[in-house]
């Protein structure tokens, strides 16, 4: 075991792991605690005004509160897989004022990073602690699976984890209940089809990024492989481990290996899905054809808009302007507007999939024209405060581009 | 810097249409006390897995304007409103007073609203005039539960709805069971994108063209319109071929409302209508009913409301009617009542308040008549009733014995005959040198939450087939000008792929009332 890592030692690149303090905080953490706790200190200490975190109602419902109650982060603590909700879209300017420090999937982060883009927020007086994600479920499915798989009454359900490419329900009388996520998959259940080809697994873009990946076996669910991002990560977890909240040391260069060799399997299945996922259609007119089919039920409700992280536009925008049925044939434009002004900043989060009450593949729709276009122009959203595409006003500032013509397919 | 601002999030319910959709509130509350609601989406929500269609997402602004007290047209407080109501319930003729809710109310306060008549001797009435029409042998199946998943297990699915526009949570499951192998068979005049088969059909007609099975589930609704040769056909088909029914309900707690009151002779909105009009009505009640949006002819509601003695109006929501209105008991949002509501699937569901401050109104004004109801008691009374010991998303109402009672047809306190008022359609100047043809279209309208609710649409404007936009030669971009009974309209179109010689619309017309009416289109 190696020394534990005094808090002003701490630097940007660090790669650590660690823990709660609290004996509670370890118990009640996905690994450790140390995401809470970080949390908790930064509330303690004054660093943040508030922090967004989930408000647990059952194993499968949770929703995203501002609070600057230590207590309600305290039972914040776990992972929870059958929330797929993106909390970036509750940091709005009237909710964002003062200091605010959330828990972030890559998603969260990646649409943290566009909405400071589009100045909704201050990347300053935002502290983002970044979760590694291999991917939600939508909470219909899980009781499904439950019901169907794992023959288990929803109601006995005591806990969830995702151990070793299996997902694990505990039941209320102690026994624990696996199935390998694929198999979960090949029956179209397990994980939301979005998460299936996310192209971001370790939140390198959040200030820190935690996970399990990297964790040595005989200290799993007990601690937490921690990335230091940004030098507000530093302050972050140098506040923490300060006031005494945490401990963190040095992990060994297997852990290390082992971290990114995990990442690089699943970026790699990702990858493998996406390019299944989109193939390209090379007929223009069965392109056409393929996107009028899908939208066909759409009931024109605007969830897909409304629940959009990275779309910051408000009630009348491009968009909205072509809501009207009156104004659609054959296929709304309402839609075509949007897949054309998000093909630059789409992060396929699967939000609009997730609400759509006409049960359109949105997330596929949108990556469809997001995927060629963000591939031509190198640019991945979220992932850095490079001026998206479309915004850029000088060649140079798509530098990344290479030639070659559109290929939006 | 610190945010003031206190936020209360209701794991709540959407009051737009029976099927009660889960859905989180947000209410930010600002040091002055003023309310902002937002909505959010509650994906663990069994009836609709977080989704919402574009009234859930409005609800803001369906709870934009809180109501307030008042008394003759004054500001007052809530104890002096139901002290002036118990007043005006004392002073009229029992004779002449109505109570009157269709389903936007808890079954809580349904249960207390019952027992405030009772002390008159009134039952309540929900606006459901087909449960008069109707043998009390069928109304048993008008009320059977039916989980909408059970949609998505079905061979056949006959939709007598239009799940787009009417119910639109309706719609994934139908979608869901298409993608699982059923025949989607589609009965309307707007040719539905799910259908595999598109019927236009009258109700003596089902027999002979539509054959469901066991394993098929028909899917209608009811509401203060309906048409009872519809309903009974509809029934008659289910009974012959075996097949299951969901039969939906235009307001949250319209099943509860209907289980609730015991009266089988339910009047129509006309007849009602009428009551007031000629007279033998002089207090009327309202909870949480907006008479005035749901009566087919709006003017004349107007002028029948007015020769009332008393008008008692408790709700929660502003509008015209409570503009009218002698007494105002205003009442708390939706999302704010402690209670639940029965849906159409017959699940009792709660809708997440903590307040019973509308209940606690009608329970004094019943205690000023000797009659006592707390609202623990009512809440026991209403798990008695659906035979249940608590709510809940699971909580499904336990099945109604079959009705052993007579099977005789009740007489309806008034014959709904659709089809009989007709109006003319006369087309902006432009058009009016091409034809001199009439053509005569029914209109019909797509009965959506935004219409019972009295919320404004985006969808202004009518819908006509191509066919017919070409044969009265009007322009894309321009209006329709309609003319019924000396009242026009002028609108937008556009063009849909409906029957021949329908008109649709999904927003109430200033020139008719609810039921589809046959019209004429006249081109000068
Ligand atoms: C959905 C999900 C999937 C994950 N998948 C992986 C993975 O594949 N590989 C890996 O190495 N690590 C993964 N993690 C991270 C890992 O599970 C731990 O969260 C991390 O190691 C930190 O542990 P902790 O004990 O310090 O966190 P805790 O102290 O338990 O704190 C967890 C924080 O996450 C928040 N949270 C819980 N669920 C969600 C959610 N659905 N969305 C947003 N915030 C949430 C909580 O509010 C809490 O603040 C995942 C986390 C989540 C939430
Ligand atoms: S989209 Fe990616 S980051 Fe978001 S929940 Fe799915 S896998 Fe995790
Ligand atoms: S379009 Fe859909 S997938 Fe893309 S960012 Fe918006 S909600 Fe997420
Ligand atoms: S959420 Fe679905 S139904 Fe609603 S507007 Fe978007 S695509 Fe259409
Ligand atoms: S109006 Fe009906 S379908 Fe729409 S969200 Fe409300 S309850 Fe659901």
């Amino acid at each position: 075991m190696s020394e534990l890592k005094v808090a002003a030692d701490i630097k940007v690149g660090d790669k650590l792991l660690g823990w709660a303090a609290s004996e509670d905080v370890r118990s009640r953490g996905a690994s450790g605690g140390l995401v809470t706790a970080v949390l908790a200190a930064a509330l303690e200490t004054g660093l943040v005004d508030r922090v967004l975190v989930l408000k647990k109602v059952s194993e499968f419902e949770a929703y995203p509160v501002f609070t600057s109650d230590v207590q309600e982060v305290l039972e914040s603590a776990g992972s929870m897989h059958s929330v797929p909700v993106n909390l970036a879209r509750y940091l709005k300017p009237e909710t964002c004022s003062g200091k605010t420090a959330l828990p972030a999937k890559p998603c969260d982060a990646r649409a943290v990073v566009e909405r400071v883009k589009r100045n909704v927020m201050s990347s300053e007086d935002t502290y983002v602690i970044g979760l590694n994600c291999g991917g939600t479920m939508h909470p219909e499915k899980v009781r499904k699976m439950l019901e169907t798989i794992y023959r288990l009454d929803p109601e006995e359900i005591a806990g969830e984890e995702i151990v070793k490419g299996k997902l694990v329900f505990f039941t209320k009388d102690g026994k624990e209940h696996a199935v390998p996520i694929d198999d979960l998959e090949a029956e179209d259940l397990g994980r939301r089809d979005s998460c299936r080809y996310c192209q971001v697994k370790i939140p390198t873009n959040a200030d820190l990024a935690c996970g399990n990946w990297g964790v040595p076996g005989d200290l799993a669910e007990k601690v937490t492989f921690v990335e230091v991002m940004t030098e507000k990560g530093v302050e972050l977890l140098r506040n923490t481990v300060s006031a005494g909240f945490a401990e963190v040391m040095q992990p060994d260069g297997k852990s290390i290996s082992a971290r990114e060799k995990v990442n690089k399997v699943m970026l790699g299945m990702s990858e493998k899905r996406k390019t299944e996922v989109f193939a390209p259609i090379e007929n223009g007119k069965e392109r056409f054809e393929y996107f009028r089919k899908e939208l066909e039920n759409c009931i024109h409700c605007g969830a897909c808009k409304a629940v959009c992280p990275v779309c910051t536009c408000g009630e009348d925008s491009k968009c909205t302007a072509y809501f009207s049925l009156a104004d659609s044939h054959k296929m709304s434009l309402f839609h075509m507007v949007r897949f054309l002004h998000l093909s630059d900043s789409c992060i396929g989060c699967g939000q609009c999939e997730d609400v759509c009450p006409a049960e359109i593949p949105l997330t596929r729709l949108y990556q469809r024209f997001a995927v060629p276009v963000q591939k031509e122009y190198r640019y991945l959203p979220g992932m850095s405060d490079r001026t998206p595409p479309f915004f850029a006003l000088k060649l140079e500032d798509n530098e990344d581009k290479e030639g070659g013509g559109c290929t939006c397919r | 810097m610190q945010v003031n601002n206190r936020e209360n999030v209701y794991a709540s319910i959407c009051p737009g249409c029976g099927l009660a959709c889960g859905l989180y509130l947000r209410e930010t509350v600002s040091e002055t006390g003023e309310a902002l609601v937002s909505v959010d989406f509650r994906k663990s929500a069994q009836v609709n897995a977080g989704k919402l269609c574009s009234f859930g997402l409005k609800l803001p602004l369906y709870y934009a304007e809180p109501q307030t007290s008042m008394v003759k047209g004054q500001k007052s407080e809530l104890e002096a409103a139901i002290s002036a109501s118990i007043e005006a319930l004392k002073t009229a003729p029992v004779k002449s007073l109505a109570f009157f809710s269709v389903g936007n109310a808890t079954n809580e306060e349904q249960k207390a609203f019952s027992v405030l008549a009772g002390a008159f001797d009134k039952d309540v009435e929900t606006g459901m005039g087909v449960y008069s029409s109707l043998p009390v042998s069928m109304h048993a199946a008008l009320n059977r539960n039916m989980s909408l998943e059970e949609v998505e297990k079905a061979k056949q699915v006959f939709l007598f709805v239009d799940p787009y526009s009417q119910y639109p949570l309706l719609l994934r499951r139908v979608l869901r069971a298409k993608e699982n192998g059923a025949k989607i068979v589609c009965i309307g005049p707007r040719h539905l994108p799910v259908a595999d088969e598109q019927f236009c059909l009258k109700p003596g007609e089902y027999g002979k063209f539509l054959f469901p099975s066991q394993d098929s589930v028909l899917v209608a609704d009811i509401h203060p319109y309906s048409d009872p040769e519809h309903i009974k056909a509809v029934l008659e088909l289910a009974e012959v071929s075996g097949s299951k029914t969901l039969i939906l309900k235009p307001f949250a707690n319209s099943a509860g409302a209907g289980l609730l009151t015991a009266n089988t002779k339910q009047c129509t909105l006309e007849k009602l209508l009428e009551g007031i009009d000629s007279g033998k009505i002089k207090t009327l009640f309202c909870l949480e009913s907006d008479f005035l949006e749901l009566t087919p002819d709006r003017e004349a509601a107007v002028r029948a409301l007015s020769k009332l003695d008393s008008l008692i109006v408790q709700t929660s929501s502003r509008g015209e009617l409570s503009r009218l209105a002698d007494i105002v008991i205003a009442s708390e949002p939706f999302y704010r009542k402690q209670g639940t509501v029965l849906n159409a699937e017959g699940r009792l569901l709660s809708i997440g308040g903590d307040s019973t401050l509308s209940f606690d109104a009608l329970s004094s004004l019943a205690a000023a008549f000797g009659k006592q109801l707390d609202f623990e008691s009512a809440r026991k009374e209403v798990f008695e009733d659906f035979g249940l010991k608590k709510a809940g998303e699971f909580a499904f109402r336990a099945p109604a014995e079959p009705c052993s009672g007579p099977v005789e047809t009740e007489a309806p306190c008034s014959k709904y005959e659709p089809g009989q008022k007709s109006c003319s359609i006369f087309l902006s100047e432009s058009l009016q040198e091409y034809s001199s043809a009439s053509i005569s279209a029914s209109l019909v309208y797509s009965l959506s939450p935004f219409m019972w609710h009295g919320l404004e649409d985006e969808n202004d404007f009518v819908e006509l087939n191509l066919r017919m936009i070409r044969r009265l030669g009007l322009v894309k971009g321009g209006t329709v000008k309609i003319r019924s009974q000396g009242k026009i309209v002028d609108i937008k179109f556009r063009v849909s792929s409906i029957e021949d010689g329908y008109l649709l619309s999904s927003q109430r017309l200033p020139i008719t009332g609810f039921p589809g009416v046959e019209v004429k289109f006249s081109v000068r």
